[in-house]
């Protein structure tokens, strides 16, 4: 005889709504039930509040001729494209081009560093693995102010080559091209890939080099989503970082010009909103476009395949 | 010239020696299989021919080539593995032709190479298939196809019939026999299950603890196994064995009589036995007989029925498992006291260290 552990009156609302031919969901709401849709209404519209309510006000901001950020609202009161020709007087597409190549020049950098120490840490075995883990882990825990500034000293004297490049757009990009998360979700995923598969390719009689660009890449193709989403936006979020490389206003990116037009009495809120905007879009996109893989790669692993 | 030879290869991790010094020889078009309990190292020795695992010590040649420090990939060999290995990104003419496309080969040829491998195995339908769209059966065929397509010296199995199911598995069994009599290919193949070795070998190598038991014919490590663990890993049910003590020597013959086993005389080598001996009696379930007036005698525990025979696990009075084989169906009840009768000449007998005694 099958035993039941629910409380009675869970059971008996369960049974009940079984027999009208309606599902229960996790929170014992049942589908179709007035009183519980308005309350999941309530709590929906809640969190939209919460969570959207930023991203509206930048957007309706960015293109109503007089914006109020503290009123919500759908629609601009009085549309104009006024905010984006101040802003371009200022000259936010310039800052919004450095942003574009950094991230997208950094990014490059950062997945393919990611790909191969991934690997290495994957699927090689060498003295001083763990050591080596334990490090890029580290640099996790130190929060970017810490970094700040000694890392601006590091780009004006680089151990060894002993040239400065602070001041040129390789200060900004060089620091971004290694992201301990990137590599380590590259080697989390690469360290599912069985061996059997590698082996397989060894005797088809691949080269290292070949299995990694051939077989375990089109295979990471899930994690290389992860990390293009959370790397874009890492380089692309960068506001410390641009301001301590750059030694002219010229190299900021559009992050730190935001700070700028904040502080520009001259600028009013408008043409803030229409550069936040323009600062929202490139991750939207990114975001989109691999949206798919973000989901296959934060759960690969969850469920047997 | 052999296609593959072995001589006194070893195989260490660390202090642990796994393959220890085995030889062997394998003929062109020889199906040559590797069999044994898991940890025997038939595996390890396995990838060892196809340079996944580095040799130790001694030497292995494909063809007339020392292939020590060989890379897999240039060894003239092809592998299949147990859970297929196919790349699952690539279709399956891709993975089918990607040996193909890393040797250099132009399209067209490649196509047409691939075309002949699917025609062998019937796969031309599922070329354009991703393997996740393959049955397990598909992908087997999809994996051996990899290895036709490079015609290669060596063919590698390793144990390619695990993952499927006992009905798939004798259908492909039977495709592998009839592929490598269509072939004329060498092959090497791992198993740790006896009836995939007696029905496809031409040479059974049987290995335990690292170390080369017996390598023969199938039928030859059945009827003249060289000592008790070969006896008892080949044929199934698996060989009945008895304590003995020594009673009488006679000529290529020895009296022996145990706690359930009454004296009979069994045909043997006499040399270094002596009356009084411990010795060990294997008799194969299927040449017991059911005989209320034979010698050998215990308690029925269970009776499996299957139709055609009748399978009797029955222990003796020492606690000693035996199994019958009967060739009808028939009942017995359990707990009822059977005897059974054999052919001395098909009986074995083993010295206290284990090497058979039989006649030459």
């Amino acid at each position: 005889m099958s035993q039941s552990f629910s409380p009675p009156a869970a059971r008996k609302r369960r049974q009940q709504k079984s027999v009208e031919g309606t599902l229960d969901t996790a929170f014992g709401w049942a589908i179709g039930d007035p009183k519980s849709m308005i309350v999941r209404a309530v709590f929906c519209a809640l969190l939209l509040f919460v969570f959207a309510g930023p991203i509206m006000t930048i957007i309706v901001g960015a293109f109503d001729l007089n914006p109020d950020p503290t009123a919500l609202t759908l629609w601009p009161h009085n549309p104009s494209l006024e905010n984006f020709r101040v802003a371009t007087g200022r000259g936010i597409w310039g800052y919004f081009a450095n942003s574009l190549f950094i991230a997208g020049f950094g990014l490059l950098l950062q997945i393919i560093v990611a790909v191969m120490a991934g690997y290495a840490l994957a699927r090689r075995k060498f003295y001083g693995q763990t050591v080596v883990l334990g490090i890029f882990l580290a640099t996790m825990m130190l929060p970017e102010e810490v970094v700040a500034v000694p890392l601006a000293v590091v780009l004006g004297d680089l151990p060894l080559l002993g040239i400065s490049i602070r001041g040129t757009i390789f200060a900004i990009i060089l620091p971004v091209a290694a992201s301990a998360f990137s590599i380590l979700v590259m080697a989390a995923f690469m360290r599912d890939i069985p061996e059997e598969i590698i082996e397989a390719a060894r005797i088809d009689g691949a080269s290292e080099f070949r299995i990694l660009l051939q077989v375990i890449l089109p295979m990471s193709l899930p994690a290389l989503g992860v990390v293009a989403i959370f790397g874009f936006n890492g380089i692309w979020d960068q506001y410390l970082l641009p301001l301590v490389a750059a030694n002219r206003t010229d190299d900021y990116t559009i992050t730190v010009i935001l700070r700028s037009l904040r502080a520009d009495i001259e600028v009013g809120t408008g043409a803030l909103l229409a550069g936040a905007f323009l600062a929202l879009i490139p991750s939207l996109i990114v975001y989109l476009l691999l949206q798919k893989s973000l989901v296959r790669g934060m759960t690969s692993g969850a469920i047997k395949g | 010239m052999a296609e593959l030879s072995i001589s006194k290869i070893r195989k260490s991790y660390g202090d642990l020696e796994v393959i220890k010094g085995v030889d062997l020889e394998v003929e062109k078009g020889e199906f040559v299989v590797f069999v044994g309990p898991s940890g025997c190292g038939k595996s390890t020795l396995l990838r060892m021919i196809a340079g996944l695992e580095d040799i130790t010590e001694g030497e292995l040649r494909i063809g007339d080539e020392l292939c020590n420090n060989v890379h897999p990939g240039d060894r003239g060999i092809a592998m299949v593995f147990q859970s297929y290995a196919l790349y699952p990104h690539m279709n399956v003419a891709d993975n089918i032709g990607f040996n193909l496309k890393i040797s250099g080969y132009p399209a067209d040829v490649r196509q047409e190479k691939i075309q002949k491998a699917a025609q062998v195995l019937q796969i031309q339908h599922l070329l354009d298939r991703k393997p996740s769209q393959l049955s397990g059966g598909q992908r087997q065929r999809v994996a051996i196809g990899r290895a036709i397509v490079r015609e290669p010296q060596v063919f590698l199995f390793d144990e390619p019939l695990s993952n499927l199911d006992a009905a798939l598995r004798v259908e492909m069994r039977m495709e592998l026999s009839a592929l490598h009599r269509k072939l004329g290919a060498t092959i090497i193949y791992v198993t740790h299950d006896q009836i995939e070795a007696m029905t496809l070998a031409d040479k059974i190598v049987v290995l335990d603890g690292g170390v080369v038991q017996q390598v023969g014919s199938p039928i030859e490590l059945y009827q003249r196994p060289n000592n008790i663990f070969v006896a008892g890993f080949i044929g199934s049910p698996k060989m009945n064995f008895f304590e003995v003590d020594v009673i009488a020597l006679h000529d290529n013959a020895v009296e022996v009589k145990g706690t359930s086993i009454e004296p009979v005389k069994v045909p043997a080598d006499t040399t270094g036995i002596v009356v009084g001996d411990k010795m060990t009696l294997g008799i194969r379930p299927q040449n017991l007989d059911f005989d209320p007036n034979g010698p050998v005698h215990g308690t029925i525990e269970m009776a499996e029925r299957l139709g055609s025979e009748t399978i009797l696990n029955c222990k003796t009075a020492d606690n000693t498992p035996l199994l019958a084989v009967l060739d009808r169906d028939e009942s017995f009840a359990h707990g009822a006291a059977v005897r059974f009768s054999f052919a001395p000449v098909h009986s074995i007998l083993f010295a206290a260290d284990g090497s058979s005694k039989l006649t030459a």
